[in-house]
């Protein structure tokens, strides 16, 4: 419940890579609908515990109460010690000391949603992104802002990644984009992984309106059933890529 | 469409190498002062090391790949040791697991504040070394035809199985290329299994690598590694492009007189595996 009285909805779901366990899946989400601020990662598959990783960032960032979003020194050293601690002795084998030497990675992006009354204007939201998680905001059945990406065609093999070893967290603000834009009553934001994401701007591409397929199965009465069917589907007709799947929706 | 299965736990797929360890390998490569011989398993142990690495996730190592070694010189076999000893292809959790022992070396990484600190990596050894005897090249051939063939058998959907050859010189005990045909008309469902071959040369020439034309070779033996040599599948060709090799879908998985830089370059890029392809 917001002070003004408003509610933030927020309905999430997440589909494994196939031949993956839910278990298995690197994508993390979180949503702090008081504070208005919800984050999604995704986890670099060729790296261990990257799925914690994820779920650190994300956690981390929903519970900030740091007005300003991309404090990187505050926010990322904690969780990066964090994640050194919950790793740590976890195997002894020489594969694993290398890989946690290494580090793990994930690609992340992180909302916040003003509540009105908090300055003078209209409320607004500010975003920021490492990578190609994405988000879209759709008002009055039309895509009003994609980000970070705005086209299909710009998403590749090696995107931006937030890394948990220091080593790993150089040029940072240069691989962080930002973004912000009006907020309205009935907005919806969406917040989805890589592989959702290129298919969303694809159908918008093709003048489709790709939220209206996610809303759907979101008010199916079994939506996990209907989404996994969906998503299984999708890969059969090969328009969107075997890959962990996460999306959210934040009414306003 | 050929060579484009995915390669999953359920699904994995196999990496053969087969080594040339007669007499002739204990001389040093073309350009180097390091024995061939010391060059390859150098080359192999940090492939073995790279794939492991590449497939290792939360849970351990996952098993989208079995790997052997075959040496062919004063005997011709298996070749990794230890545990894995008379093995000829084992689940890649069992390499990761059973190194002969475990170097360490040191390596410079950023620091995080744009400088650099020395680290210590571990660097696993499996395979030895070893120059000595003659070149029974059609009878390693044979014994790769025998797992590879077993393997698909097991596995009839898998991507298709990768040969390597890497030798310095002449077949000993005959002419390899019938045995390199059958090898490369087994088959999975997703196409016929790939045979590359690298040639180690004593002499400092320019390596030829992944030709499209036999007759830029310079004599019978090397044309002959040609002939036995399969053509480039679609993901190793976009790979070698990738990498700045100008390579055509006529190009032929072979080196010619490969120095050091280029034996690592070959294997990597041979077996190279992009996560996307990778399925569970």
């Amino acid at each position: 419940m917001r002070p003004d009285g408003a509610v933030i909805e927020v309905n999430v779901l997440a589909v494994p890579k196939r031949g993956n366990t839910p278990a298995e899946c690197e994508d993390a989400f979180a949503a702090n609908a008081e504070k208005g601020r919800f984050a999604i990662a995704d986890g670099a598959s060729q790296s261990m515990f990257s799925g914690l990783w994820a779920r650190l960032l994300v956690d981390a960032f929903v519970a900030n109460p740091h007005p300003q979003l991309v404090l990187f020194h505050e926010w990322l050293l904690p969780l990066q010690e964090d994640w050194d601690a919950k790793t740590t002795g976890k195997s002894s084998s020489w594969y694993a000391q290398t890989k946690l030497q290494e580090g793990a990675f994930a690609t992340f992006l992180g909302i916040a949603l003003e509540k009105p009354g908090t300055r003078v204007g209209r409320p607004q939201w500010r975003a920021f992104a490492i990578g190609d998680a994405c988000l879209f905001q759709v008002r009055k059945d039309k895509l009003a802002r994609a980000f970070p990406l705005t086209k299909s065609a710009e998403f590749g093999n090696t995107p931006w990644l937030l890394g948990s070893r220091a080593a790993a967290s150089e040029n940072l603000l240069q691989k962080t984009t930002s973004a912000s834009g009006r907020l309205r009553r009935k907005d919806c934001f969406w917040l989805m992984t890589d592989a959702l994401g290129q298919w969303f701007l694809q159908e918008c591409e093709r003048q489709n309106k790709p939220w209206n397929h996610l809303e759907a199965l979101l008010r199916d009465s079994n939506p996990d059933g209907a989404f996994g069917r969906w998503v299984e589907d999708l890969r059969n007709r090969e328009e969107l890529r075997n890959d962990d799947v996460t999306v959210a929706e934040i009414r306003v | 469409m050929p060579y484009s299965a995915e390669i999953s736990r359920n699904n994995p797929t196999c990496l053969l190498f087969l080594i040339d360890q007669s007499k002739s390998m204990a001389s040093p490569i073309g350009g180097g002062g390091q024995k061939k011989s010391e060059v390859v398993a150098d080359a192999i142990n940090r492939l073995l090391q790279t794939l492991v690495l590449s497939c290792a996730r939360t849970e351990g190592i996952r098993n989208y790949f079995h790997v052997g070694v075959i040496g062919y010189g004063a005997t011709v076999g298996p070749a990794l040791g230890g545990a894995l000893a008379g093995q000829t292809l084992v689940p890649l959790s069992a390499v990761a697991d059973n190194p002969l022992r475990i170097e360490e070396r040191v390596k410079q990484v950023p620091d995080g504040a744009g400088g650099l600190v020395s680290q210590a990596i571990k660097f696993p050894v499996w395979f030895e070394p070893v120059a000595n005897g003659l070149t029974p090249m059609c009878e390693a051939l044979a014994l790769a035809w025998m797992a590879v063939n077993d393997f698909i058998v097991r596995i009839p959907t898998c991507y298709p199985p990768l040969i390597v050859n890497i030798t310095d010189g002449e077949a000993s005990d005959g002419d390899p290329e019938e045995n390199a045909a059958m090898v490369r008309q087994l088959a999975s469902d997703d196409g016929h299994v790939l045979l590359f071959n690298m040639h180690v040369s004593s002499k400092a020439e320019r390596p030829i690598e992944f030709p499209d034309n036999p007759d830029l070779l310079p004599d019978a033996w090397s044309r002959m590694l040609f002939r036995m040599s399969s053509k480039l599948p679609p993901r190793v060709l976009a790979t070698a492009a990738r990498e700045g090799y100008p390579v055509n879908e006529d190009s032929i998985g072979f080196m010619f007189n490969a120095d050091a830089v280029a034996v690592i370059r070959f294997l990597d890029i041979g077996t190279r595996v992009d996560a996307k392809n990778l399925r569970g």
